[in-house]
């Protein structure tokens, strides 16, 4: 059982990179190497994100690509990585030990980045649940139609057609769009649902990318007063962009699109009082 | 799902006593899984510094040719390699941090073979150490080989020697010595937390004399199968050091300091240990 468990759980393409990279030196909050452990989808979603081959693969991925001085170097973060990969089966003490020490500190929150998280169904809450005494929970949103942009131009690096973001049409565009795996991410108003029903308020918290970006120090303050934990001073770069997509501007088809499929999720987010003011919806 | 933090069984010496081919015949059984290194002096480590300092260099050294061959590898030796590193990764880290040894022995659980770990200076841990092992861990069974006390101290001077740093005329009055040779100590410590079942004593003629006889003993005791061909080296493994005359004061020292060590081991398991006290007891 972890003492104080800390999950960010989305969305995708919508800042957590940032946070987790500003997170990584909080002297209160232990973040792992991998950023998303996504362990709740793999034990009790719909998803295989960390069967045994991936998590090997990347262990020996991340060893190997490695020169040896800097495995001397970082012993401690190979050691993760052999204790991450090498476990044909995982279960909730396979989780904990990720942590280390600090699953048993009552003054340090684990952290797990794991975007998936935000599609978890009552299941994987309670699967949560049963793995820490204290939870919080924070969700992050970006303006939808950016968004979905950057989650498509990402989605392409990530097949290795980064140069053919604009050509792969607008069929294949929209053909992305009706996938489910891909479009539940976008569905803001959905995810929120989920989460109010299965978090209590003070354990749930939503966050704004535009603040991220435009009010940095300010929102890691918030961040860290909603965690009950003292914030840390962020440096001069922390206004940068981390993990960035392509810069390839969307064409105004395509946007027509986007807006015209979002309008449900739209709708109900101006009901909820959940939009951002910098937001073009 | 297994709920191993520790080693199946422990192998604690005596040094000198047949723990390397203890060690090679147990390396081949196909049910048994040991460390690639016989020893890892962990338990000892808790205790003593230059042990880890040591063994920490020699792990640091080990990696970067770990890491070149995970680079250069098949995917069918990955496996092998990946463990090795991890052995050495975990010991070059070692902080005495009793969570490294659950974790180094949860992860070898996952192969379902009995495992366990054979270190000699183990037989001399402090008794605190040994009750930690005992409730702690998931350890359950404890080999113990014994031998003429005045001759295994003999054989350890003869390899302390070796060393050049070592003087002749010192060395065999050192605890480090003579400590690991009084049985007595070693078993009535080991047996306040072991209970006897637990406790598998064999003995190092027995190893010289009948291997295959001391193997089928051992395994009845670890619960695996016995079959010959599974220690084709066990008759010719024994490590012997070489020939040569105990000086007469050295042989006088180890004698009257075994004394009572002898007469133990003579009351309480006759047949060999009769004829080490028959060589060496002193008329009262």
């Amino acid at each position: 059982m972890i003492e104080n468990l800390f999950l960010s759980v989305g969305a995708m393409k919508a800042g957590t990179t940032w946070l987790f990279e500003q997170l990584k030196d909080h002297p209160k909050i232990h973040s792992t190497p991998e950023k998303e452990i996504h362990y709740f989808e793999q034990v009790s979603g719909n998803s295989n994100p960390i069967s045994y081959s991936k998590r090997r693969d990347r262990m020996i991925q991340v060893i190997a690509d490695k020169n040896q001085s800097y495995v001397l170097n970082h012993l401690d973060k190979i050691q993760w990585y052999l204790n991450y990969g090498r476990d044909e089966v995982i279960n909730d003490a396979w989780y904990e030990r990720l942590f280390g020490a600090s699953a048993k500190r009552e003054d340090v929150y684990c952290a797990d980045y794991s975007n998936l998280y935000a599609l978890l169904d009552r299941r994987g809450w309670e699967r949560v649940r049963q793995n820490c005494k204290k939870l919080r929970v924070v969700y992050t949103l970006r303006d939808p139609v950016s968004r979905i942009w950057s989650h498509y131009k990402f989605h392409m690096q990530f097949i290795g057609q980064g140069d053919k973001i604009l050509e792969s049409g607008t069929d294949h565009f929209v053909g992305m769009l009706n996938k489910d795996w891909f479009w539940h991410h976008a569905e803001y108003d959905q995810c929120l649902d989920r989460l109010n029903k299965f978090l209590a308020e003070d354990e749930f918290k939503v966050l704004f990318f535009e603040d991220f970006r435009k009010k940095p120090q300010e929102s890691m303050n918030a961040f860290c007063e909603f965690l009950g934990t003292d914030s840390i001073v962020l440096s001069s770069t922390a206004v940068d962009a981390v993990n960035a997509s392509a810069d390839v501007v969307m064409p105004v088809e395509w946007k027509e699109i986007i807006q015209t499929k979002l309008e449900p999720t739209i709708s109900a987010l101006k009901s909820k009082g959940i939009v951002h003011e910098s937001w073009k919806i | 799902m297994t709920h191993k933090n520790g080693p199946d069984f422990l192998g604690i010496g005596l040094q000198k006593a047949g723990t390397s081919w203890l060690y090679e015949q147990l390396h081949g059984h196909p049910s048994v899984w040991l460390p690639k290194r016989k020893e890892l002096h962990f338990f000892d480590a808790l205790t003593q510094d230059d042990w880890n300092i040591r063994r920490q260099q020699r792990a640091l050294k080990n990696i970067p040719d770990l890491v070149l061959k995970l680079q250069g590898a098949e995917l069918g030796q990955r496996d092998e390699l990946l463990n090795e590193l991890d052995e050495n990764v975990h010991l070059a880290r070692l902080n005495n941090d009793l969570e490294w040894y659950r974790d180094f022995w949860r992860k070898v659980a996952d192969q379902n073979k009995l495992v366990g770990e054979i270190t000699p200076s183990y037989s001399i841990l402090d008794p605190q150490i040994i009750k930690q092992i005992r409730h702690d861990f998931s350890t359950q069974k404890i080999i113990l080989i014994l031998r003429n006390p005045v001759e295994r101290s003999w054989s350890q001077y003869k390899m302390m020697t070796e060393r050049k740093s070592n003087d002749p005329e010192l060395v065999y009055k050192k605890a480090k010595l003579l400590d690991r040779g009084h049985a007595k100590t070693i078993i009535e410590n080991w047996e306040s937390h072991f209970e006897p079942e637990r406790l598998f004593i064999g003995f190092y003629e027995d190893i010289k004399d009948r291997p295959f006889w001391f193997l089928e003993e051992l395994c009845r005791f670890l619960d695996i199968d016995f079959e010959k061909n599974y220690f084709p080296k066990a008759e010719t493994a024994v490590r012997v050091s070489r020939e040569e005359e105990c000086p007469q004061h050295i042989l006088e020292y180890f004698i009257s300091e075994y004394q009572e060590d002898l007469k133990y081991l003579a009351h309480r398991f006759e047949g060999h240990a009769s004829k080490w006290a028959a060589q060496f007891l002193l008329p009262q």
